[in-house]
C-alpha cells in the first residue's frame, strides 16, 4: 500500500465519519485520531448534511447502508453542493454493483465491510494527498483529458487524437480509475478489487491483460510509456498529466 | 410401483374399448357377420352426431393433459423439497463455520489482557472475514456482468496450467496437457476470459491438492459436436460416492478433505460459471483412484 506520511496540513485534517452502527462510531474515531485526524460522527446520512452544512470537513467516509438517507443518495447531495469534499464510500459485501456506482458516482474511493481499519487510514492518507495539491479532484468529472487523449465517462467511450479508440468494458474502467488517480501506483490486487470486484479470486493476471489492451489500442510502448507505466514489483501508474475536459 | 400403475391406468381406459370392440368385430365378421343394418335418421341430428364423435376423440387428450399436469406438479414439489433440504445443509454448514470462530473470541476476551488474548481475537476475526468472502464470491460470481470475446481455449489451457505449475506441490505432480492440433485446434467459444481461466485454474488447483507428490494430473481438451470438452484428471485421492453430491454444495466438503485446507466453495464456483456459460460441469471419482472433472462449454450460444 502506500507509504503514510505526515498529513497533509499542519492543521489535523477533520473527517466526517457516516454509519449507523454505533460499534463502528465508538471505536473507529479513537483509531484515527491516534493517527492525527480530527473525526466527528454521524449515524446517518441527513445527520451528515446537517454536519457537513454546520462545518465542512475535509474529508467525509460514508457507509453505503443506512437508514434515514443511504449513503449513495447522500453522496449525489454531496456532490450537487460541493464538488471538492472527498469522499469514502464504504460498500457492504456482497454488493458488486455497489463499486462501479460508487466510482460513477463520484466517490474519491470506496471501501468494502468488513476492512482493516489500517487500509482505511491508508485510503484516506491517499484522498487527503490528492486535495492537497490544490487542483480539483478528477473523481467527480464527468470526462477526463490526458495530452491527445480523452475519455467520456457516462459514455464509456475514449477518444485518441480525435479517433475513437475502442475498449473492452473492464479495460476501460481500469484506464478510467488510473487515470483519475494519476501519478499513484496501484497494486494489482486493488486494481483487481476496484475493477474486476472479485477480490482475489481472478489472478493479477487479467489485469495485466487488459492493460496489454490499453496499450495495443492507444499504442503506449510500454518500455517508454506516455500513458501507462509499469512500476516493478509495485504496480501501475498513469503517468500523463490529467485534466478535467 | 403405485406411480406405474397411475400412468398405465389412463392408457387402458382409453385404448381398451375401441381395442375390445375391433377384436369383436374381426372375429364376428370372420364368423360370416350378421348382415347389414341401415340406420334412418333426420339430417338434422348430423351436428349431434359430430359433437359427441368430437367429445369422443377428446378423451384421450384431456386425460394425457391431466396426467402430465399431474406430473409437473409432482417434479416442482420435489425440486423444491430439494431445494429446502439444500437450504437447510447450507444453513446447518454455515452456522457450524461462524461458531468455531465466534467462540474463539468469546474464549479469549474472557482471558485475561494480553498480545496473545489480542492475537488470537485478530486471527478468529481473520477467519470470519475470509468465510464472508468466499461466500460473497459465489453471489459475484452469479450476477457481475459477463464480457463476451471469442476466447481461445487451448491457449487459455496452456496459461492455467503454467500458472499452476507456480503453486506450492505443484512441482511433484506430473502435470501434462493435450490438446488437439491436427486436423485443427480447438474451436473459440464465447466467455468471459477472466472468469474462465478463473476456471481452470480452479480446477487444476484441486486436482493438485487432492493428489500426492508423483501423482498424474491431465488437461485433456477436444471438440464435439457444439461443445468443447474439457477434462482434468488426476490420480490423487479422489472421493467417496455417497460424499459426490456434497461437493457442489456451498461450503460441502469431503470428509477426507476436512485435512486440507480449503473454503468448501471451489467447485461451487466453478459450477457456476460454467452454467453462466450455459455449459455443464461433471465430477466423476473413484475413491483412492482419482477424480475427473469434465467441463462442457458450449460453441457458441443460441441467444447470442
Amino acid at each position: 500500500m502506500t507509504p503514510p506520511t505526515a498529513p497533509p496540513s499542519p492543521a489535523r485534517p477533520r473527517v466526517l465519519l457516516v454509519d449507523d452502527d454505533a460499534t463502528i462510531r465508538e471505536h473507529l474515531p479513537p483509531v484515527l485520531e491516534r493517527s492525527g485526524l480530527r473525526v466527528d460522527v454521524a449515524a446517518d446520512g441527513a445527520d451528515a448534511l446537517r454536519s457537513i452544512g454546520r462545518a465542512l470537513p475535509d474529508l467525509v467516509i460514508l457507509d453505503v447502508m443506512m437508514p434515514v438517507l443511504d449513503g449513495r443518495e447522500t453522496l449525489r447531495r454531496i456532490r450537487a453542493d460541493h464538488d471538492w469534499l472527498p469522499v469514502i464510500l464504504l460498500t457492504q459485501v456482497g454488493e458488486s454493483f455497489e463499486r462501479a456506482a460508487a466510482l460513477d458516482e463520484g466517490a474519491d474511493d470506496y471501501l468494502n465491510k468488513p476492512f482493516d481499519p489500517h487500509e482505511l487510514l491508508a485510503r484516506i492518507r491517499a484522498v487527503l494527498r490528492r486535495t492537497a495539491r490544490g487542483t480539483a479532484p478528477l473523481s467527480a468529472a464527468g470526462a477526463l483529458r490526458a495530452g491527445p487523449l480523452r475519455i467520456d465517462r457516462p459514455a464509456r467511450r475514449v477518444v485518441l487524437a480525435g479517433a475513437e479508440a475502442p475498449l473492452t468494458p473492464r479495460a476501460f474502467a481500469l484506464l478510467e480509475f488510473l487515470m483519475s488517480h494519476p501519478d499513484e501506483v496501484f497494486p494489482r490486487e486493488r486494481l483487481l478489487q476496484t475493477v474486476w470486484g472479485f477480490d482475489a479470486i481472478v489472478t493479477t493476471r487479467a489485469v495485466d491483460h487488459r492493460i496489454a489492451e490499453i496499450r495495443r489500442v492507444l499504442g503506449d510502448d510500454a518500455a517508454a510509456p506516455t500513458y501507462l507505466e509499469t512500476v516493478p514489483g509495485a504496480g501501475y501508474r498513469f503517468v500523463h498529466p490529467v485534466e478535467r475536459a | 410401483m403405485s406411480r406405474r400403475r397411475e400412468r398405465a391406468l389412463p392408457v387402458l381406459l382409453v385404448l381398451g374399448p375401441p381395442l375390445f370392440g375391433a377384436v369383436a368385430s374381426l372375429i364376428w365378421w370372420r364368423a360370416g357377420g350378421g348382415g347389414p343394418v341401415y340406420l334412418l335418421t333426420d339430417l338434422a341430428w348430423i351436428p349431434l352426431a359430430a359433437g359427441a364423435a368430437i367429445a369422443l376423440l377428446a378423451v384421450p387428450g384431456a386425460m394425457g393433459w391431466r396426467t402430465a399436469r399431474r406430473r409437473a406438479e409432482r417434479e416442482l414439489r420435489e425440486i423444491r423439497r430439494e431445494h429446502t433440504e439444500r437450504r437447510r445443509r447450507l444453513l446447518s454448514r454455515l452456522d457450524h463455520e461462524l461458531k468455531n470462530p465466534l467462540q474463539g473470541i468469546r474464549a479469549a476476551l474472557a482471558d485475561e489482557p494480553s498480545d496473545r488474548q489480542r492475537a488470537s481475537i485478530d486471527a478468529q476475526s481473520q477467519r470470519l472475514v475470509s468465510l464472508l468472502g468466499d461466500l460473497r464470491k459465489i453471489g459475484e460470481v452469479e450476477h457481475t456482468a459477463l464480457e463476451l470475446t471469442q476466447v481461445d481455449p487451448s491457449a487459455l489451457a496452456e496459461e492455467a496450467v503454467a500458472a499452476i505449475r507456480e503453486v506450492p506441490g505443484a512441482g511433484e505432480r506430473r502435470l501434462s496437457v493435450a490438446l488437439p492440433r491436427a486436423p485443427r485446434p480447438l474451436p473459440c467459444i464465447p466467455g468471459d476470459e477472466d472468469l474462465l481461466f478463473l476456471v481452470l485454474v480452479n480446477a487444476l488447483s484441486n486436482a493438485v491438492k487432492y493428489s500426492r507428490p508423483g501423482d498424474a494430473v491431465e488437461l485433456r481438451g477436444r471438440a464435439a459436436e457444439d461443445q468443447v470438452i474439457l477434462e482434468i484428471a488426476d490420480t490423487g485421492q479422489g472421493i467417496a460416492p455417497e460424499e459426490l453430491p456434497l461437493v457442489w454444495e456451498e461450503l460441502g466438503r469431503g470428509s477426507a478433505a476436512r485435512g486440507i485446507e480449503g473454503s468448501g466453495l471451489g467447485l461451487p464456483l466453478l459450477r457456476a460459471i460454467v452454467e453462466r456459460h450455459g455449459g455443464t460441469a461433471v465430477l466423476e471419482s473413484w475413491q483412492g483412484e482419482g477424480s475427473t472433472l469434465t467441463l462442457r462449454l458450449p460453441q457458441s450460444w443460441p441467444h447470442s
